[in-house]
């Protein structure tokens, strides 16, 4: 089987070609190929599993002497000219918009959001910053990410797809005694497995995980989430993490292992990790001292235990990415746009909320303010 | 539930029935009884009804008011059969109790105006098998007024209540009308249609019992009192 190729289409390759090494340097079994759109080739996007295009392509003399029907003014409209060409293709590769206007790009949309907010509208899979692709290791293993994820469809393509495949081969879940809990959690969110991902060659299957599930919590929790269900302070679960403990090894045996499970920082399985609290408790999960007792038990260094009976994460207003565990009495629900029904709640501090108008209207139950 | 109720909940508790239903959907894995607690420090708390306990659009209660919900239910695996797939099936393995209370709010402050306990009985117990009490009520000496602990009785012949059905019921008696037009108005009816269809079924096996106990007895009252289900009542 050949390796995944990541395909780059950028107006000045040359400047890409800084790309190439962070991707090697991961040690993956892919290819990088970098070209000028007027290189670009048939056999290039039959073969690619990741197309990554440039935002900006400024040094295109060919481009601009075509009629305007087929001038492609930018990536966007390379993204969407391309689309077309491989969407016969089983499956469908990712296309990845790659631009240093991301700022521009975003608007007022927070950014933890803005990547597939803007891939939604213009029907890609992702957008990246290129200031982050140049200068972080983590983007270009998102790329590499993409292309593994691409290949995993091809093997969830190749029978029949029901949902305890997507489960157990894509999102790489061994059987375990809470699998069929999991598989519950994850019908929850009404993955497109059937007519339209047979009709989107795969990019709805994609793009469902990326851009419904991942940022949101869902049947998948990110550390902030699993630490406020613990009860122990984040950073304390972070460098736990990093032990060599009796509860990192449990912790371990749910975390995710499935498709972009290096994109954007580890997960747990929701389910996991419920079964985690129930077996520790002896059945009493809501006994917060027998489960306190349970981690401290566990864990490497003394527990750092959360003084909050409903402990939280909220959220930074502007990015929309979870920066404090509080109690619930303390924050306030909201309702972000996009927010899917299926994911736990959205929190944000309280005085965050009454001091900032834009978060206020995200209000969820419109009482809560009236209970401060 | 917790989708439908959210709004007439504190947002403060809404976390607490993510717990809960992460942890309802655990018994399919784990091989034990499981004991779902919400104790009285950490209870469901409703939002502020405004008078909204009397019916009618143009009638309003003179005081503000809320509820309080806590329970105890002890679930326990229901051996499966051989043939079985899909879901495991559970049982009630001890207590299942769901205690109401209701405050008056005023100024800033709080006062207890009314309690009750929603449970199952079990196989021991006198009747009715799903019934309600009242707990000891104590008077401002805290001396007993009425309902002393030592009287188990009456016990009222009531519906089977689970916890979430006990909140439904309190949400639909002090927010008379606004619970009812928000279940005729809410936009996604698979949310309401979820519950319906539980309750439902619950509530007409419910009934189907009740009506094959009341014949062949001299006393078709005592004899409801005194019927315990089969366990398999509600699958």
């Amino acid at each position: 089987m050949s390796r995944p190729l990541i395909l780059i289409i950028d107006d000045e390759p040359d400047r890409s070609e800084s790309i190439r090494p962070l991707i090697h340097s991961h040690k993956q079994e892919v290819e990088v190929e970098i070209l000028h759109p007027r290189d670009v080739k048939d056999m290039h996007l039959s073969a690619a599993s990741v197309i990554v295009i440039d935002h900006y392509l400024k040094n295109w003399e060919e481009r601009d002497s075509q009629i305007p029907s087929l001038r492609i003014e930018d990536g966007i409209a390379l993204a969407a000219a391309l689309r077309s060409q491989v969407d016969e293709r089983d499956p469908s590769p990712a296309i990845v918009l790659r631009t240093g206007r991301f700022e521009q790009l975003r608007g007022d949309l927070p950014s933890k959001a803005a990547p597939y907010l803007i891939a939604w509208q213009h029907d890609i899979e992702w957008v990246l910053s290129k200031a982050d692709l140049d200068s972080t290791v983590s983007e270009s293993m998102q790329l590499i990410e993409f292309a593994k994820a691409v290949a995993r469809l091809e093997d969830l393509f190749n029978q029949e797809i029901s949902m305890e495949r997507l489960v157990s081969d894509w999102l790489n879940l061994d059987r375990s005694n809470w699998f069929e809990v999991a598989l519950d959690d994850v019908s929850e969110t009404r993955p497109p497995i059937h007519s339209v991902a047979r009709q989107t060659r795969g990019a709805s299957v994609m793009r469902w995980f990326l851009h419904r599930v991942l940022p949101y919590p869902t049947f998948l929790l990110d550390e902030w989430r699993v630490a406020a269900r613990l009860g122990v302070t984040r950073d304390w679960l972070a460098q736990e993490l990093n032990e060599d403990s009796e509860l990192n090894g449990e912790l371990n045996q749910f975390k995710y292992e499935g498709a972009f499970s290096e994109f954007d920082g580890h997960r747990w399985w929701r389910a996991g990790l419920t079964n985690f609290i129930v077996r520790t408790t002896g059945g009493k999960p809501f006994d917060r001292v027998l489960l306190q007792e349970a981690i401290s038990f566990r864990s490497y260094d003394k527990p750092d235990f959360l003084p909050y009976p409903t402990p939280v994460p909220a959220v930074d207003p502007d990015t929309m990415r979870s920066i404090r565990i509080m109690n619930a009495d303390q924050a306030i629900r909201i309702i972000p746009d996009g927010w899917p029904t299926f994911a736990d709640d959205a929190w944000a501090a309280r005085s965050d909320v009454e001091g900032e108008p834009y978060l206020a209207k995200l209000v969820a139950n419109k009482h809560s303010l009236e209970s401060a | 539930m917790r989708q439908l109720s959210a709004s007439f909940l504190r947002d403060d508790s809404i976390p607490i029935l993510w717990e809960l239903h992460s942890n309802l959907q655990e018994l399919q894995s784990y091989s034990g009884p499981v004991q779902l607690v919400v104790k009285p420090d950490r209870p469901i708390i409703t939002r502020v009804s405004s008078g909204e306990y009397e019916k009618g659009r143009n009638r309003k209660g003179r005081y503000s008011i809320y509820a309080e919900l806590c329970f105890v239910w002890e679930l326990g695996p229901l051996a499966k059969q051989s043939s079985q797939k899909g879901r495991r099936r559970v049982q009630v393995s001890g207590l299942a109790s769901t205690v109401t209370r209701l405050y008056k709010s005023e100024n800033e402050s709080s006062s207890k105006i009314a309690h009750w306990r929603l449970e199952f009985g079990d196989n021991d117990s006198p009747g009715s098998y799903f019934h309600a009490q009242i707990p000891e009520t104590l008077n401002k000496s805290r001396s007993h007024d009425m309902w002393p602990k030592w009287l188990p009785v009456p016990r009222i012949p009531v519906p089977p209540f689970t916890p979430m059905l006990a909140l439904e019921y309190v949400l639909s008696e002090i927010f008379q009308d606004e619970w009812s037009d928000h279940l005729n108005q809410i936009s996604d009816r698979n949310i309401v249609g979820q519950w319906y269809n539980i309750q439902r079924k619950r509530l007409k096996r419910y009934y189907e019992w009740q009506q094959e106990e009341v014949d062949g007895s001299a006393s078709p009252l005592v004899a409801l009192k005194e019927a315990k289900p089969k366990p398999e009542i509600f699958l």
